[in-house]
């Protein structure tokens, strides 16, 4: 098991097994977006208070979610490169930030709209909302930095740090609805109690949190696969993928 | 399981609220594909710039190599 563990952080290895994983990886992203979508769009009962709009639900929290977990997983591995100076651990800490960014973006946006009907605005300093636009520009900051600095080990060690102080924000988001009076509803589904909505609500939630998912292992590897290209080119083996011969 | 709108009009319409949630579904698709095909394409274009990189790096070892043939055998001249 340990091999396999070692062998990941090769990025020769990552390349080409991640070749062979990638086409699984985008047909079933698809699949469970079809699925998610019908389940959410076609299925599922509307809430009795908000009517239709409830539909946004369906893409606006797993956005929210995945916008959060990126960054765990942005500052994770920033962390291991930091501390264990991995190679890979880089990679796909600096990958994170740009589709973390997106989910944060769309999760903002929608909720943008989801609030005009429900609460009567689009936007409100609100505690949630707030700790949210700063997650945005946490990845935002995380990205400036990394492209501020010429040399890519510095570039990482710098964006890395970043990234780690600003973990705190995630607690702070996930309890901005309990702490702070905010507009915000609370969550609904938690891992200790049954879950406060209806069945085939809850299934295309968890259909589409899936699929979120799924598309973020899909587009990071995406990402992943390119910068190894770039960071790597001094290698014979991506000197020879690239132009097909060994010289 | 039971399909919640009776008719294609109720689905577009959304009991009214159907310009709310089109637009956030259209950022979501426009944003989520449209990342999607750019971290695609990133490989591709990142081995078309290696390309040139490979090809700037031959050309240099070439010219490195004439240069130092040519001073050696200046050298010898001397």
């Amino acid at each position: 098991m340990w091999t396999w563990f070692y062998q990941l952080a090769s990025p020769k290895w990552f390349y080409q097994f991640s070749t062979r994983l990638l086409p699984w990886f985008r047909w079933i992203t698809g699949l469970l977006f079809l699925l998610g979508l019908a389940l959410g769009l076609l299925f599922s009962q509307v809430d009795y208070q908000q009517g239709n709009t409830v539909r946004i639900l369906y893409i606006h929290v797993p956005a929210a979610f995945m916008g959060m977990f990126a960054y765990v997983v942005m500052a994770i591995t920033g962390a291991i490169g930091f501390v264990w100076r991995i190679k890979m651990a880089h990679i796909v800490s600096v990958s994170c930030a740009s589709v973390g960014a997106l989910f944060t973006l769309l999760a903002l946006i929608t909720g943008a709209v989801w609030g005009k009907p429900t609460w009567g605005t689009y936007w409100i300093w609100d505690a949630r909302l707030t700790s949210f636009l700063i997650l945005f520009f946490l990845y935002l900051g995380f990205m400036a930095l990394h492209n501020a600095f010429d040399d890519k080990k510095t570039a990482d060690r710098a964006a890395a740090v970043l990234a780690i102080v600003g973990l705190v924000n995630i607690p702070i988001i996930h309890f901005s609805v309990e702490w702070w009076n905010t507009l915000h509803q609370g969550a609904t589904i938690s891992k200790f109690e049954k879950p406060s909505m209806d069945a085939d609500m809850l299934a295309a939630l968890l259909v589409m949190l899936a699929a979120y998912q799924f598309y973020f292992l899909t587009a990071l590897m995406q990402r992943v696969r390119a910068e190894i290209l770039v960071r790597e080119k001094l290698s014979g083996w991506v000197q020879k993928l690239v132009t097909g011969n060994n010289s | 399981m039971t399909l919640y709108f009776q008719t294609f009009q109720d689905f577009i319409d959304m009991g009214g609220h159907g310009f709310f949630v089109w637009t956030s579904y259209a950022f979501c698709f426009v944003g989520l594909l449209g990342y999607f095909i750019y971290s695609n394409n990133l490989s591709q274009s990142n081995k078309k710039e290696l390309v040139k990189f490979y090809r700037k790096l031959t050309d240099r070892e070439q010219r490195l190599a004439k240069h130092n043939h040519t001073n050696d055998s200046s050298e010898v001249n001397e």
